[in-house]
């Protein structure tokens, strides 16, 4: 109760002074330090209230940002999460640079035979069977407002390859915020770092692809497709090299390493938005090779994690706040049944492997609560429709498929903390 | 460059900076001060700043402006945390006594001079100018003292009572600066509005105080702390930012209500903001060293005239303290209290970067330049001499 009322105290505060100082003259940067100042504490209040009713505290971060977001209170409107855009790249790169720092080739070894086929079904499984099912689906719901089936063909593959999407930044922070270690957190982790590389890299390929079925006078050439993996090896190479000067730096210079840090992190999210790297495979290569080409990981993993706090909360509740709520409204039914589908398929992929390898209860019936959550990537490919498929239709199609992601977001951390609970392994209880 | 990168660059330079120069053999006093005193750092800001190399260029400051409203308001915060009422009243009141005395003697004798010299210059300073000019030419170098007071080995009374003096008119030059902020403010709006914005400003950070008070049993980890501490200084400085006011007094007063409030763990509170103290320190510095501008003309005559007066005013104080008989017998003529403080670069900062109208970037350089004369005259006046020792 004291830290819901702290919370609201303080969403007053910054309404009082909004309106009734609005005459004084500011920049929108005096009100974006102010404004993140009322995020970091609402935000962590909230999230805090939530835990007595089990909730992760993700799940509070991006409802605060829900509620402070364009869509309910407009404290954070548009122009401020423009003009606050770095910080969500910044906070993004930290946590992938987390998530590769805790991935060890010597502890993948140990579950290869599990991490490898689930990833096998996850991405070819789900595709194929997501595909099969959407074509004749759609057809079925959207029939009457899609008469050209190029399009339903075109919609199919750029779903079925955004549900393949997997946030790190959620598996993270559950694994941070609970402490978890062991078997489960291991696998979890290991696909979702891995799969969300290897999505990365073929789907420029899917993209292109599905755009010969979206525009009318699109023609596939290997040259669209080779300019795109030229820019993902791009960010793969990045991530290497920023890796090994973390390496060095932490092996020889070793003064002010929180600040040191700090400062990868900007070179992170400005380079790669500047040479259109993608940020997420940098700094999750730069936290493997870290890991796995030095001894400096722990100090690698030490360092970020005294400062984790602020950086969650910022991700999340810009996520939050950047959903789009009102697409919820439009197509509930076939955004439904895209979920429920894809979390069967998920379960079947799971389930497959391990009945194949043999293993226990938890990972053949629950582990496929670690991969609901999906990354902010679908909003990119949603757009890619709405360009596509000028009027209402676009517009529809757009809104499924965002507020699919939308739903998976917020469930995706939940479930993720129970598959832990359930596993034990989550240390921080 | 983006402004982001432009401070990686600026960061880097102070990483290799500090590399370097920590290879170099330190020997001399001079050079122990302008290490610790973070020199090399101001000296790169201005070497990559718009008036040298022009690696940032001015609108690249402009965008990083709220990174620097941030550290003041950290540099305040700390300041103000270290005021806790318990460890205050351990001192003798004579301490304050005196400390007072020297500062208000300082502050007379250097803004009525600096009244006088104004005058010959075409380019004129304001009263604003003036006043802050005066007011940190008051202050003295904490830096300065510790230095003699570990190399001279002085006396323990009398080192005691300069350490003292020094830390207590820092707080005194950002009261000071709260005070003028205050009364400009009132004077310049309409005087309703004008005090309406510092009640609310006030009422803010009171209302903050008590919050984290609201909050101190909920939360105990360092982590924890850290974030709410780092939202409510944000707060404060967004604030401060928003209604034109100081943030270096605004936080101040944030960290000095909180450490004196029942109930929290005081200590572990200043170790947590502490933690943060280097690197912002570093960028600090920095951004200082950015603003800097030498090109100005009638520019060095008007710093040795301010050198002159603070010379005048603190040989003043210093023999007015002594002769009204307090304990402290300074040793005559050493100019013990003349360095300027670190923390007025702060002020001037704070003070330029609320009002670049009223406060120009050519009194932050003043201020720079003679901060370093004052305390490099102060060090080599005592390397050689023999002050009165235990």
């Amino acid at each position: 109760m004291k830290k819901i009322v702290s919370a609201i105290s303080l969403f007053v505060l910054f309404y009082f002074f909004k309106n009734y100082f609005s005459s004084n003259t500011f920049s929108i940067e005096v009100e974006n330090i102010f404004l993140m100042g009322i995020i970091l504490l609402t935000a962590f209040l909230i999230a805090n209230s939530l835990k007595k009713i089990q909730l992760p505290k993700l799940t509070g971060f991006m409802l605060t940002g829900m509620l402070v977001g364009p869509n309910i209170l407009n404290f954070l409107t548009q122009d401020n999460l423009k003009a606050l855009h770095f910080f969500e790249n910044f906070a993004l790169a930290f946590i992938a640079l987390t998530a590769g720092g805790e991935l060890k080739f010597s502890r993948i070894k140990k579950i290869i035979k599990p991490v490898s086929i689930i990833l096998f079904n996850q991405i070819f499984l789900v595709f194929f069977a997501l595909l099969f099912l959407l074509i004749p689906l759609s057809k079925q719901f959207l029939g009457e407002m899609i008469t050209d089936p190029k399009i339903i063909i075109g919609f199919s593959i750029l779903f079925a390859a955004t549900a393949l999407s997997k946030s790190p930044a959620t598996t993270m922070g559950i694994i941070t915020e609970l402490k978890a270690k062991g078997r489960i957190t291991d696998i979890v982790l290991s696909v979702t770092v891995l799969k969300a590389i290897i999505v990365v890299l073929i789907f420029p390929v899917v993209i292109t692809y599905s755009k010969v079925f979206l525009i009318e006078s699109f023609t596939f050439e290997i040259n669209q497709v080779l300019s795109l993996i030229l820019q993902v090896m791009g960010s793969l190479l990045f991530g290497v090299v920023i890796g090994f000067i973390i390496i060095v730096f932490l092996k020889y210079i070793k003064i002010e390493n929180a600040l040191f840090l700090f400062l990868i992190g900007i070179v992170l999210t400005e380079l790669s938005g500047i040479f259109d790297f993608e940020i997420l495979i940098s700094s999750m290569v730069a936290g493997i090779v870290v890991e796995n080409f030095s001894k400096k990981g722990n100090d690698l993993i030490s360092g970020i994690e005294k400062t984790s706090l602020p950086l969650y909360i910022i991700f999340f509740t810009f996520a939050g706040a950047s959903l789009h709520l009102g697409t919820l409204q439009k197509a509930f039914m076939m955004t439904l049944i895209l979920i429920i589908l894809r979390m069967l398929l998920l379960y079947l992929s799971n389930f497959l492997a391990g009945f194949v390898l043999k293993e226990d209860k938890i990972v053949k019936h629950y582990s496929w609560l670690g991969f609901i959550g999906q990354a902010g990537i679908a909003v990119g490919l949603a757009n890619i429709i709405e360009r596509s498929i000028p009027g209402e239709l676009g517009s529809i199609l757009k809104s499924l498929l965002i507020a699919t992601v939308v739903i998976n977001e917020f469930l995706g951390p939940i479930l993720f903390k129970y598959l832990l609970v359930k596993a034990k392994e989550n240390y921080n209880s | 460059m983006t402004t982001i990168l432009g401070l990686v660059l600026l960061v880097t330079l102070a990483f290799l900076g500090k590399y370097l120069l920590d290879k170099i053999p330190v020997e001399t006093l001079e050079y122990s001060f302008l290490n610790y005193s973070g020199f090399y750092y101001l000296l790169l800001g201005f070497l990559s700043g718009p008036n040298f190399l022009n690696v940032f260029n001015k609108p690249i400051l402009t965008n990083m402006e709220f990174l620097f409203d941030f550290v003041l308001g950290w540099t305040g915060f700390l300041v103000g945390l270290q005021l806790n009422y318990k460890t205050i009243r351990r001192f003798p009141a004579k301490y304050y006594f005196t400390a007072v005395v020297h500062f208000v003697i300082c502050f007379f004798i250097i803004i009525t001079l600096l009244m006088v010299v104004n005058t010959l210059f075409p380019n004129k300073l304001n009263l604003v100018e003036l006043m802050l000019l005066s007011l940190v030419g008051s202050m003295t170098s904490v830096t300065a003292i510790g230095l003699l007071v570990r190399e001279k080995k002085l006396r323990s009374m009398e080192s005691h009572l300069l350490e003292f003096l020094a830390a207590f008119d820092n707080v005194i030059g950002v009261f000071g600066l709260g005070i003028l902020f205050l009364v400009f403010q009132v004077n310049g709006n309409a005087s309703t509005n004008g005090l309406l914005l510092n009640v609310a400003a006030y009422s803010t950070v009171i209302f903050l105080a008590f919050l984290f008070k609201y909050l101190n049993d909920e939360f105990n980890t360092f982590e924890e702390k850290s974030l709410i501490i780092l939202g409510l200084i944000l707060i404060v400085v967004g604030v401060a930012r928003f209604l034109h006011t100081s943030i270096l007094f605004l936080t101040l007063l944030l960290g000095l209500l909180l450490v004196n409030m029942k109930r929290i763990d005081t200590k572990k509170l200043y170790l947590t903001v502490q933690e943060w103290e280097k690197p912002l320190n570093f960028i600090l510095l920095f951004s200082i060293g950015l603003f800097l501008d030498f090109n100005l003309s009638v520019f060095w005559i008007f710093v040795l005239f301010y050198l002159l007066i603070q010379i005048i005013s603190k040989y003043l104080a210093e023999k007015t303290i002594t002769r009204i008989g307090s304990k402290a017998k300074f040793t005559f003529g050493s100019f013990l209290t003349l360095g300027m403080s670190s923390l007025s670069m702060a002020i001037i900062l704070d003070a330029y970067l609320t009002d670049h109208s009223q406060v120009k970037v050519k009194v932050l350089t003043i201020t720079v330049i003679t901060l370093f004369l004052t305390n490099l005259i102060v060090l080599r006046i005592n390397r050689k001499k023999k002050l009165k020792t235990r």
